[in-house]
């Protein structure tokens, strides 16, 4: 078979490039909407405990640098913040993140061991922004215990 | 062409830990979880189904619903072969903090003792909580 088109002398012929252009635009549509979409996501480590579990050693009371107790308000949605046993009178958590940083600059280490301990009806988040207030405030041994508080 | 080459190379492949919609409770501090070592991951995803008309809370591992101690089970097998294995908590913010604390009692039984909570720097349209 013979392909070859009868092509006049001084004239040359080129791909038509506007079909590449349109897929070229849609792909980069594509990948500029996907870059939008992707969700951030972060992560919070802690460590349990070692005593716990199969094997472990005696269970050793460690009294911890710092205590935050988190008990649920009477509408369920809100908790108050208590640090050392005393409750926060704004009950936010960035007064809690000036609490820990004010610790911080009275000489706590930061390596201290933090104990989050919340009553079993407050939210998930009010938990996760205590954590934050505290790495915030650049602690980082935050522990919780194996029951809750109140 | 140069644009979509930038897009090509900047979009990052997101290693999806599960399709499971989870609203994560916000956090600025939370660290990339690309930049952080964590390990042999098991991930827990928490759902609190109240808003959809549930009972309460679903357990999802790799996309099945389970129970409780199916989820420890499951956790005990892979602490069996991976002993440095690290719990991966997704939950709902809106959940009730009893139902993480579940698993990490849970963890400290089996001898999990590295528990990571999976949190968004940024509020996903809500405002940033108190």
């Amino acid at each position: 078979m013979n392909f070859k088109r009868d092509i006049p002398p001084g004239r040359s012929y080129a791909p038509n490039l506007a079909p590449m252009v349109d897929v070229v635009m849609v792909i980069l549509v594509f990948f500029m909407l996907g870059a939008r979409l992707a969700v951030e996501e972060g992560a919070l480590p802690t460590e349990l405990p070692s005593q716990v579990g199969p094997g472990g050693g005696a269970n050793v009371t460690i009294i911890p640098t710092i205590h935050i107790a988190l008990i649920e308000t009477a509408d369920g949605h809100g908790c108050r913040i208590f640090m050392m046993d005393l409750q926060l009178p704004d009950g936010s958590f960035s007064s809690l993140r000036a609490a820990l940083q004010q610790k911080r600059d009275d000489g706590a280490n930061p390596d201290g061991r933090v104990l989050i301990e919340s009553s079993p009806n407050v939210e998930y988040q009010h938990v996760i922004s205590a954590m934050d207030a505290c790495v915030g405030a650049g602690f980082s041994n935050i522990q919780f215990p194996a029951g809750g508080a109140g | 062409m140069s644009l979509l080459i930038f897009f090509l190379l900047t979009t990052r492949m997101v290693e999806r830990e599960s399709s499971t919609r989870i609203d994560l409770p916000v956090a600025r501090s939370a660290q990339d979880t690309d930049r952080q070592d964590l390990g042999n991951r098991f991930v827990v995803n928490v759902r609190d189904t109240r808003s959809e008309g549930g009972t309460g809370v679903e357990y999802v591992v790799d996309e099945r619903v389970m129970s409780l101690s199916d989820v420890l089970n499951r956790l005990t097998e892979e602490k069996r072969h991976q002993p440095n294995v690290n719990c991966i908590i997704r939950g709902d913010r809106t959940l009730p903090f009893d139902y993480v604390q579940q698993i990490m009692v849970g963890c400290g039984r089996i001898g999990v003792t590295k528990v990571t909570f999976s949190a968004t720097p940024r509020s996903q349209g809500g405002g940033d909580p108190t």
